[in-house]
This record gives C-alpha cells, sequence and structure tokens, in this order.
C-alpha cells in the first residue's frame, strides 16, 4: 500500500447516497478536498516525526454492518459514575441509539441524530466549512458511518457524566471514522469520558473528529482514557470553539497504543474565555505517541493553561506540539504552556516543541519544557533508607504523574486511572490482549 | 563486632581518597569520627551505604561478620545500615508516609517479617514522634520537599527513629542547624540509641559531641585513621585545631 494506493481506495469506497444520504452533498465534497490535499507527508512541518507514513502501508477495510458487535466489557466506572455509550465497528451499539435525558438533553448516537434532529445536525455539519479542514478530518467527513452526538440546552447541568467507549475493530486494517458532536448552549455544563480501546491484536486506525461548541457561561469537561494495542493507531482531532466566560477542561491519559496522535485546536471567540489542557503519555517499547494543542486567542481577557507529561521508555517516542497564537485584538492574555518528559532510556526519544505567537502587547505569556531522567541522587536516598532500585524508581515515576492524575474530579475515575497508572508503570497493564476495560480491578497500595 | 572496617581503600575517577582504614564499632557504642575537610569522612560514609561511582580497591567491611561490598545500597539499608544525609534529598510528589511505608515493609519482607499495616504504622509514627520529640508534621507533604535546613535534619532523625537500624551513620548532622535544633537532633539520635546499636557521628565540631557523647574519637586525616582517642581527643582538637595533627603525621611521614 503506498499514498497513492490509499488515495485510490477512498475514491474506490465513496458511494453517493450510501451511508447516510442526508449528508452526500458534504461528503462528495470533503472526499474532493482530500483527493486535492493529499495524504499527509513527514515532510510537512505539522506531521514532523509524527509517523504517518506507517498509516498509509495498510490495505484498509471500512467497518461493514454484518460484523457482529463487540459485547461491552465490565467497566469499573461505568454504571456507577457515568452513563456509558458504545461504539464499536464504527457504530453505536445500544437498543436506544438517541436518547432524551433530562430537561431536553440529547444524547446518543449521531447517525440517529441525523435522522431525528436533520435541521440542527445538518447545521452543525456544515458550520466548520472545508476550506480549513486537513487530510484526515476531510477523509473523515467522507465516510464516518456514525459518532456521538450530545446536545445540552440552555442553563442545563448535565446530571451524570456520560462516557464514550470506542472499541476499534477486531478485523484487519480497519479504519472506523467516527464523528462526534457536542453543543452546549449558553450556561450549560456537561463532562464527558472518552474511552478508545482496540480489541484485538490487528493492526486498525481510528480517525475521529470531534467538534465541541461551547455556549457563552457553558462549562465543560472532557476526559480521555486511552489504551489500545501496540498494533492500532489512533487519530483524533478536536475542534473546541468557545463564547464569552466559558470554560474548558481537557484530561487525557495515554496508557498504550501504537500510534496515538492528539490534536486539539481551540478557538477563543468571547471575551473571558478560559481553556485548560492536561495531558499524561506513558509510552513504552515501540510506541509512539503526539499531543499537538493549537490554541487561538482571538478576542481580550482569555486564558489558556496546557501542562502536559511524557514518560518515555525502552525505544518510544513521544512528541509535544503547543502553539499559543494570540491575535492582535486578543489585550489582556494570559497563556502558559508547560512539557515536562521523563526519557528513561538512551534509545527513547522526545520531541518538545512550544510554540508562542504573539501580535498583542499586553499579555502575560510563558512557556517551558525540560527533559531528564530520573533523578539519581532521590534515587540513591530512596535506596539507603530501604527501598528496592526498581521500587525507587516506580515511586519516583508515579510522582511525576500523580499530579496528572490528582486533577480528575470523579473520585471512582481518579481512583481508577491511578491504579492503571501504577499497573501501567509496573508493567503490568495489558495493551487490551483483553478488553481492558474488565482488566483492572482497583487496589490502593504502591508497592 | 557489629561493624568491622578492615583496611579499606577506595577512590573515585581514579582518585585516591581512603588510603586503608580501619575502623571496629561493637553494640551499644557512640563512635565519632573528625577531622579537617577533604579527608573522606563523608566518603567513608558514602561508601558504607554502598552509593553507586566509587572503587574499593582493597579491604572490606562487615557487618555481623557479613560483607558488605557486594551489596546494593537498598540490601545494606535492610541488613541494618543508616546513613544521615548530610544533604537530605527532597523528592516532590511521594510523600513521606508512603515513602516510609515502602521503606519499612521493604526491609520487613526482608527479614522474613510481615508488612506493617495502615493502623500499625500510624501508631508508630506517633510512637517514634513522641520519642524523639520531633514532630513529622511532613506526614502528608512530599519527603523534604520545601523542608528548611533544620526541618531537613530533624526529618533524618525521624526516620532513622522509625526505621530502627543497627548502625546508624550521620553525616554532618550538625552541619545548619541552630544552637535549639541541635539540641533537638541530639535529643532525638540519644532516645536512638539502645545496648544492641551502635552510633557513629561524622562532624567537624566538637559542639555536636557535647550532646552526643561519644565512646572513641577517630581522627581521619589524609585517608587514614591517624589517631584514636576518648572523649577528651575531641576537645584537645577543639583547643588546638587539627594543625598539630597535621604536624605529626607528616612528621611520621
Amino acid at each position: 500500500m503506498s499514498a497513492e494506493n490509499f488515495l485510490a481506495s477512498l475514491e474506490r469506497w465513496f458511494q453517493p447516497g450510501g451511508e447516510l444520504p442526508e449528508v452526500g452533498e458534504l461528503r462528495r465534497a470533503a472526499l474532493e478536498r482530500a483527493l486535492a490535499l493529499g495524504v499527509p507527508t513527514t515532510k510537512m512541518e505539522r506531521w514532523r516525526q509524527s509517523g504517518v507514513e506507517k498509516v498509509f502501508e495498510h490495505n484498509y477495510n471500512l467497518p461493514k454492518r454484518d460484523r457482529l458487535p463487540m459485547t461491552p466489557g465490565r467497566c469499573q466506572i461505568n454504571g456507577r459514575a457515568t452513563t456509558a455509550m458504545h461504539f464499536s465497528a464504527g457504530r453505536i451499539e445500544s437498543a436506544q441509539p438517541l436518547q432524551r435525558l433530562q430537561d431536553g438533553v440529547i444524547a446518543g448516537s449521531l447517525r440517529a441524530a441525523l435522522k431525528e434532529e436533520p435541521e440542527l445536525v445538518q447545521r452543525l455539519l456544515a458550520e466548520r466549512g472545508l476550506e480549513k479542514m486537513g487530510f484526515f478530518n476531510a477523509v473523515n467527513m467522507a465516510f464516518f458511518t456514525d459518532g456521538f452526538f450530545l446536545y445540552v440546552p440552555k442553563n442545563v447541568v448535565l446530571a451524570k457524566p456520560i462516557q464514550v467507549i470506542h472499541v476499534l475493530g477486531e478485523y484487519r486494517d480497519a479504519l472506523e471514522n467516527l464523528r462526534n458532536f457536542v453543543v452546549l448552549e449558553e450556561g450549560a455544563e456537561a463532562t464527558l469520558l472518552f474511552c478508545d480501546h482496540s480489541s484485538g491484536r490487528e493492526y486498525g486506525l481510528a480517525n475521529s473528529v470531534n467538534q465541541f461548541q461551547i455556549g457563552p457561561n457553558a462549562g465543560f469537561k472532557l476526559y480521555r482514557v486511552q489504551n489500545l494495542s501496540d498494533e492500532a493507531a489512533c487519530f483524533h482531532q478536536d475542534f473546541f470553539t468557545q463564547q464569552e466566560n466559558s470554560r474548558l477542561f481537557s484530561h487525557t491519559i495515554g496508557f498504550n497504543g501504537g500510534l496515538l496522535r492528539g490534536e486539539a485546536h481551540v478557538d477563543l471567540q468571547g471575551k473571558g474565555a478560559d481553556c485548560e489542557f492536561v495531558g499524561l503519555s506513558l509510552a513504552s517499547r515501540g510506541q509512539r505517541m503526539e499531543n499537538f494543542v493549537k490554541v487561538e486567542h482571538q478576542v481580550p481577557q482569555c486564558t489558556s493553561r496546557e501542562v502536559f507529561k511524557y514518560i518515555v521508555d525502552d525505544y518510544a517516542r513521544g512528541l509535544f506540539n503547543g502553539h499559543v497564537l494570540v491575535h492582535p485584538d486578543a489585550q489582556k492574555t494570559e497563556a502558559y504552556q508547560h512539557n515536562s518528559n521523563i526519557v528513561l532510556t538512551d534509545k527513547a526519544k522526545m520531541s518538545s516543541r512550544p510554540f508562542l505567537e504573539i501580535y498583542a502587547d499586553d499579555v502575560k505569556c510563558s512557556h517551558g519544557s525540560s527533559v531528564g531522567q530520573l533523578d539519581e541522587e532521590a534515587l540513591f536516598y530512596m535506596r539507603q533508607r530501604g527501598i528496592s532500585e526498581e521500587n525507587a524508581r516506580l515511586l519516583l515515576l508515579y510522582a511525576f504523574a500523580a499530579d496528572v492524575i490528582n486533577q480528575i474530579d470523579i473520585e471512582p475515575l481518579r481512583r481508577q486511572l491511578d491504579d492503571m497508572v501504577k499497573k501501567r508503570l509496573r508493567g503490568e497493564l495489558p495493551s487490551c490482549e483483553d478488553c481492558v476495560l474488565s482488566c483492572s480491578q482497583p487496589e490502593f497500595e504502591v508497592l | 563486632m557489629l561493624l568491622e572496617i578492615k583496611n579499606l581503600c577506595a577512590g573515585i575517577n581514579g582518585k585516591e581518597i581512603l588510603k586503608g582504614v580501619n575502623l571496629q564499632i561493637n553494640k551499644g557504642e557512640v563512635h565519632a569520627i573528625m577531622g579537617p575537610n577533604g579527608t573522606g569522612k563523608s566518603t567513608l560514609a558514602s561508601i558504607i551505604a554502598g552509593r553507586p561511582g566509587y572503587d574499593i580497591t582493597n579491604g572490606d567491611i562487615l557487618l555481623n561478620g557479613k560483607s558488605l561490598l557486594g551489596m546494593p545500597p537498598e540490601q545494606r539499608a535492610q541488613e541494618g545500615i543508616f546513613l544521615g544525609f548530610q544533604y537530605p534529598v527532597e523528592i516532590p510528589g511521594v510523600s513521606m508516609s508512603s515513602f516510609l511505608r515502602a521503606a519499612i515493609n521493604e526491609t520487613r519482607r526482608y527479614r522474613g517479617q510481615l508488612p506493617l499495616g495502615a493502623v500499625a504504622f500510624a501508631r508508630r509514627m506517633k510512637e517514634k514522634e513522641e520519642m524523639v520529640e520531633i514532630k513529622a508534621k511532613m506526614k502528608n507533604r512530599s519527603v523534604n520537599e520545601g523542608f528548611s535546613g533544620g526541618e531537613k535534619k530533624k526529618n533524618e532523625i525521624f526516620q532513622l527513629a522509625m526505621l530502627e537500624p543497627e548502625v546508624a551513620i550521620l553525616d554532618e548532622t550538625d552541619s545548619g542547624l541552630d544552637i535549639d535544633a541541635l539540641r533537638i537532633v541530639a535529643g532525638g539520635v540519644n532516645k536512638c540509641k539502645t545496648a544492641e546499636n551502635a552510633t557513629v557521628v561524622i562532624t567537624h565540631y566538637q559542639r555536636l559531641l557535647e550532646y552526643i557523647v561519644p565512646n572513641y574519637v577517630h581522627i581521619l586525616y589524609g585517608g587514614r585513621v591517624v589517631k584514636t582517642g576518648g572523649r577528651e581527643l575531641s576537645l584537645e582538637l577543639e583547643e588546638k585545631g587539627y594543625d598539630w595533627i597535621k604536624a605529626q603525621v607528616e612528621g611520621e611521614e
């Protein structure tokens, strides 16, 4: 397979009036956009060192309707703390694909929403325009099969977090495109938990695009947990638009995955909007994990903070790209970017590129980055007290990760992820040999 | 004999620092090691504790007749060696209690004992706080993080009380302490003394020895123990300084 073959399959797969004819026109335009752009290469600044070339080595299969749905794994979190929705083989697995929750909240399958709320959803889909769409976004638009849809009306606070579980299919060379939409009207509040998993040891690519519209005074929290096999690739692109005085908190932990690439694009469009990004990536073996965050301060008095941490072991690679763009009108901007990393071996690699681009003159912006090994003096101190070298390393690594974990404000989720991080650091967290959703029993001791 | 150092020769990066150190320490004893700067006092402490990076070229260190030289630092600690650091290390994010619990329970496992549960551990913390009169107010804080110099040294003594080693080596524990802190630290060390353990105090000044009274005073100079005496030797040093020792040693050579 090659880039040309990939483009040829896009054309071959495309069926006008096939999946979701309601958006047929949009899909055709997106396909043309993708073909015109061509596949991204590592020569492009944004894709440098990304490993994207590997993605085009495969002969992909789109999910078919007749595939058996995955049996959802038992999850420690769902049921207790969240309302769970499962997606596998590119579709929601639910008898009731679109649910009407409290106070006019609509949540569930985008596919079902397109049928039941065609005007609203079609308007949202068309809103972002094609002219800025990147390649994988256009591919997603042309071929998405389903996605998660959430609409929270004005001043409604979603009672329980919703957990959206996506399990990449068990068939070879799967290409699954999910498109997720979240709309929070003025004063609305919601918390989502996105879990990305894979079910087998086959290669596959999950290519998700997520649009989040956060209205004035609205508050949105997005947690993301990624635990896929070393064979799997997972790209997600988040597009946030934020209106006046809205708040966004995005929290991501990458546990496992062959190629994890997260992009976040934030448009701060309303005065006083605030966003915060927190991330932890735990990469080992040949895994590659990348976070790309672009925050655009369009208007005055907005604030943004980014803290990303990586632990890179074996011959894995970590990449951080942070770009804060402060437009000329965006006076009184406060922006903070930080990336700190522990690289455990000579063969592991970390690339860190924090970047500020500022066109306003009355702003407070800072950025920083550090790459280091474990503190040898601290290791000796701990060992001198009788703690084995292995456990001393674990304690130090856990300490490095802990402040990310401690920012989770859903207690059962915090406990669960805390436990998973400890297991991951000990090398005990399997990368989805079975469904990882059920493999982790909480325990409370560090050692 | 509890700890025996036999003809220990060691160096770092090809530079010889210890040139045949001999020491014999019995249970129930307090030994002071004194000497001018750069004579190998801290090197000796580091080598006993197993700090990586030193080359041992000759000799041996025996604890209860067992050689420590082949053991990693954690095993030496589990066998009963405690080093009070001259510069205790800050470990952000690791809480005092998880640190000490890991230390105690790994040592217990090494000795074939059951781990200490959370309740027993809390009780022990409380007991030891009372015993050494050092409050581990840092219980939920990270190890040494943001502590003043005095707090760090007090924390070393609290750890000493919690871990109950057979041999406590205190490396310049008095440096940077004001007189009140010195009294508290020395009081803590004295309370940890039993007939079954031993204390080795490394210091420049005899001031600390007014509070922790040694049975033996050794003077380390040029990588060797050049003089051993009783308590009075430290007083003599206080009076005359180190020059007479230097002159004496150089005269012999």
